[in-house]
């Protein structure tokens, strides 16, 4: 209960983050005095036919079939739709993507007529899990963030502490306890391999070599 | 439930001790333990053994299981089978890493124990590891997980349970929004999308059970 | 010697003023049950199940005022006994270990509460409303401290921020209100057969056996864990 799972709230800064990101947008009808929207626009009114970037919070409180905008669905998920299917997801860099990969998708799915980004984001994700599952207990400390999005930074992050608190719960018990003779004996032969063989070739005190003693 | 509280939690296990000194029972709001007699065996709670063997009161009697021959069986057999096998304690990592470290001049063969209690742990959890993955695959929502001690359990949470809930949101949303979409323009607002954490009437997982876990 | 016999009869004494203590309010509260006294050691598994289901939960579960004050009642008795004993006695030891132990179980579990009710203080307080008061969530203590804490919120929400804004934003107070996910997974163990429970939402359905072990998200067994029949782990 310490540490509670992502799920997006009022107060959730990670959702203002996500619904602050523009999203592109056909102008479907001519709106008066609304040219300021579009940087490019020549008259005081907004002309139909113009492309302009709205925030997300503006944008999902309007109908999907609202008469003013056509939301444009971001070039992203298509471009991963093609790894979707082939599940070949793992490789995507999805944070360079998009920082909000899933939650930005998630707000835009009721807007795509074609149905694909649900599927997309929640596919991809299913696809990504076991590797992610993989990553959070094998890195110690360093982390992949342009390959993974905000949702998935935090599943690793939570991946990793509890490698974390498993190892240093083997390892704290353990240090009441006296290397055996044998176990030093044989660190020492290491450490001393290690040093006149090369210095590159790694640390003596690795937690790998010291878990073995610990158990 | 991170590791301390796994130990704290195993720590009620009850462990066989030979006190050195004698006493009258001891009526504890757990349970009555004792009486004490110097040179007799006499179970006792794990956290009770620790601190009489911290006190040098009593020497540990491992339990049965905590023995070569049935570990390399439990460790074949659990190699052997999809499923995973029942373990002799519920909190066999706990109490032998807790015997282990405490008394290790207790325990015949400490070391040898130790490593081989690490490999069983470690083959559970690479199936652990490999079940879900094709749970995953499998558009569950629910699976079985006999067998699975807390420890066990504690090496993929949260991240497994966070994994799922993100999963299943973003199922609701695709599956909803193939379903309908004209229902999703109205009701995006708020941070808790469009099913939210609701009634479930917008809840439509595929939701194979698992056959995966269960024996 | 003499002294240290008495003290050992007083601490053996406990079972018997604890089942009478706890008979009494067995007779309130459950009627099906009122034959069979409550041992302090069951009240100390009905606490230790409590404790595990509110860590795991994502909802804030059923207070157990009863049996936290039973216990605290006992926890205070055995210190009583136990006042005159010699600090490096074995029995004070191992005794004030376990009240030691007891107080952590109590004092984790009535932080992860606080922690649930700070977290969605108005949907609780909401909830709450709507129940019988048999079946409230919050005990009075805690109630009263949700209350206390919503209405701090609101005030230092008013004097930073909203009193600043347009009447148009101050009306979002539903929109405000920050309720846990109830399809969260949890792990669940079952306690007895239970059959037809529904684990997905296409009503399918299992039987779950004895000592069974499911990842299900919670609300399909939020029932169960209320009804004793499956515990969360």
């Amino acid at each position: 209960m310490s540490a509670m799972n992502y799920f997006p709230n009022y107060y959730s800064i990670e959702d203002i983050f996500v619904t602050q990101e523009k999203v592109e947008c056909k102008v479907n009808t001519r709106l008066q005095r609304m040219g300021f929207l579009d940087a490019g626009a020549e008259t005081d009114d907004l002309e139909p036919g113009r492309t302009i970037n709205l925030p997300l919070w503006y944008i999902k409180e309007l109908k999907v079939n609202n008469a003013y905008f056509t939301v444009a669905v971001p070039d992203i998920y298509k471009n991963v739709h093609k790894a979707v299917c082939e599940a070949e997801t793992t490789h995507i860099e999805l944070g360079r993507l998009h920082p909000y990969f899933y939650e930005f998708g998630r707000y835009l799915t009721p807007y795509d007529r074609n149905h694909v980004i649900g599927r997309i984001i929640f596919e991809t994700l299913r696809q990504r899990v076991r590797h992610l599952l993989d990553i959070s207990k094998n890195d110690t400390d360093s982390k992949p963030d342009h390959r993974l999005d905000n949702i998935e930074s935090k599943l690793h992050d939570a991946g990793v502490r509890t490698n974390t608190l498993y190892i240093n719960w083997l390892q704290m018990s353990g240090n009441h306890l006296r290397i055996s003779e044998l176990v030093e004996e044989h660190q020492k032969k290491r450490k001393r391999a290690e040093r006149s063989d090369d210095e590159g070739a790694g640390d003596p005190d690795t937690p790998s070599s010291k878990k073995r003693s610990t158990m | 439930m991170d590791p301390s509280i796994i130990e704290f939690i195993g720590e009620k296990s009850m462990i066989s001790i030979i006190p050195n000194f004698s006493n009258e029972p001891l009526h504890l709001i757990y349970g009555s333990v004792g009486p004490f007699r110097a040179g007799f065996p006499v179970y006792v709670p794990l956290w009770l053994a620790t601190h009489l063997r911290k006190q040098q009161k009593c020497r540990i009697v491992p339990p049965e299981w905590m023995d070569l021959e049935t570990l390399e069986e439990i460790k074949e057999e659990e190699k052997r089978s999809k499923f995973f096998t029942k373990m002799p304690s519920e909190h066999y990592m706990v109490v032998a890493q807790l015997v282990m470290s405490t008394a290790p001049d207790d325990v015949p063969r400490c070391e040898e124990l130790r490593t081989i209690i690490k490999d069983i742990f470690d083959i559970r959890e690479s199936k652990l590891r490999t079940s879900i993955d094709a749970f995953i695959k499998g558009e569950g929502t629910y699976a079985k997980l006999d067998n699975l001690t807390l420890l066990e359990i504690h090496s993929v949470r949260p991240i497994l349970p966070y994994s799922l809930d993100h999963i299943a949101r973003y199922q609701r949303i695709a599956t909803a929004s193939q379903r309908d979409t004209s229902m999703l323009g109205l009701s995006t607002t708020g941070g808790g999308g469009v099913s939210g954490s609701g009634s479930g009437s917008a809840t439509v997982t595929g939701s194979m059970s698992n056959s995966f876990f269960t024996q | 010697m003499s002294d240290s016999e008495n003290l050992e009869q007083a601490l053996n004494e406990h079972d018997l003023s604890t089942e009478a203590a706890l008979a009494d309010v067995n007779e309130d509260d459950d009627e099906d049950e009122d034959a069979e006294p409550i041992t302090a050691q069951k009240v100390l598994d009905i606490l230790e199940t409590a404790w595990t289901n509110e860590m795991c939960a994502p909802e804030l579960l059923q207070h157990q005022t009863d049996m936290l004050e039973l216990m605290l009642s006992q926890v205070a008795h055995m210190e009583e006994q136990m006042k005159d004993l010699d600090k490096n006695d074995f029995r004070f030891v191992v005794h004030q270990m376990e009240l030691e132990r007891i107080r952590y179980i109590m004092a984790s579990y009535l932080r992860c509460r606080l922690q649930k009710i700070e977290a969605f203080t108005q949907h609780i307080i909401n909830q709450d409303e709507t129940r019988d008061a048999a079946d409230k969530r919050l005990s009075s203590e805690e109630a009263k401290y949700a209350q206390d804490f919503a209405q701090h919120v609101d005030e230092y929400f008013t004097k930073v921020a909203t009193r600043y804004m347009p009447n148009q934003q101050r009306g979002e107070a539903e929109q405000r209100i920050v309720a846990p996910n109830l399809m969260s997974h949890v792990f669940l163990k079952a306690n007895v057969a239970v059959s037809g429970v529904i684990v997905g939402v296409d009503d399918e359905e299992v039987d779950l056996t004895p000592g069974s072990q499911h990842i299900i998200p919670y609300q399909l067994v939020a029932d169960l864990v209320q009804k004793n029949q499956a515990q969360l782990i």
